[in-house]
């Protein structure tokens, strides 16, 4: 990926974050498997998005811990409030909103598409295979890991 | 005057999130209806009057532009002021929701103080008559009670 088009993905999920979550993202610069936490469950969110006639996705992995503060920071609620479809429906508005506000800035002029996100446990695929991918954007968080990638299953 | 409002999106999380933004921004509201899909809006509309719709465009069965298009061609739902709540910021999709008559848009991620300025804003301009007209009524009320005082 492009320096200066990660950078605006880094930029926009800090502010999607900091104003929806009040959740601070701190880029980690090596790899993502430097950040792995093996302790933890994970989460997976995907949408899949066109720009002009091109086909792609966005895939976020997260920690169990971080998903569910998302969501009680999101509805203002405590987590013990919670239970697991609204913090899977607010893993699904994430990565429609990061998607959407990032084709807002990369390619304002463009029209895009956007699918209908999904959101689920990791079950099939073993977190820290997934972590070696040298493609993710890696965040630290006072709650854990948060990876995103573009275009992987 | 209260307002009767509609939350249109597909997120539960999101509608909750925006129904307490409302709540907050001291809007005054009558009745605050939730609908998962542009579908669930056409069937609220057929029960209930409802004086401002807030809707997402990215819904399943029917989108956020759909229903805005299908409310323009209807002559009673027509004037109901339609602002879109979307994470879709493209300078394409804006101008496509103007010219479908959308009051107003908002973009995801948003903070509390722009829902509170455009919906005041888009209530204000599409009801100033019946504001106006309130405001008189009130006052003639209260002058008509001060004469039976004396």
């Amino acid at each position: 990926m492009d320096d200066n088009v990660k950078k605006v993905v880094i930029g926009s999920m800090k502010e999607l974050f900091e104003k929806m979550f009040f959740i601070f993202l701190e880029p980690v610069a090596g790899s993502a498997a430097d950040a792995f936490e093996s302790a933890s469950d994970y989460y997976h969110a995907a949408i899949g998005y066109a720009v002009d006639a091109k086909e792609t996705s966005v895939h976020f992995y997260l920690t169990e811990a971080l998903a569910w503060r998302m969501a009680g920071n999101f509805m203002g609620i405590d987590i013990s409030s919670l239970d697991e479809g609204q913090v899977l429906d607010t893993l699904r508005e994430t990565v429609n909103m990061a998607v959407g506000s990032l084709l807002g800035e990369i390619n304002p002029e463009g029209t895009a598409v956007l699918g209908m996100p999904e959101s689920g446990r990791v079950i099939d695929v073993l977190p820290e295979k997934l972590f070696d991918d040298p493609s993710f954007i890696t965040f630290r968080t006072s709650s854990g890991v948060l990876c995103m990638t573009f275009d992987k299953l | 005057m209260a307002f009767n409002i509609l939350i249109a999106d597909d997120s539960e999380t999101m509608r909750a999130v925006i129904k307490k933004t409302v709540v907050m921004a001291g809007v005054p509201t009558g009745e605050i209806l939730e609908a998962g899909t542009g579908k669930e809006v056409l069937e609220i509309l057929k029960k209930t009057w409802v004086d401002v719709i807030l809707s997402d465009i990215n819904m399943p069965e029917m989108s956020g532009m759909d229903l805005l298009r299908e409310l323009k061609q209807d002559e009673v739902y027509a004037n109901i002021p339609v602002i879109l709540i979307t994470t879709e910021s493209s300078l394409a999709r804006m101008e496509q929701a103007r010219n479908l008559g959308a009051a107003g848009y908002i973009k995801k991620p948003f903070l509390p103080e722009t829902i509170k300025q455009i919906l005041l804003e888009v209530l204000e301009k599409a009801y100033a008559h019946k504001i106006e007209h309130e405001i008189l009524e009130d006052r003639n009320g209260v002058g008509a009670d001060e004469e039976m005082d004396f």
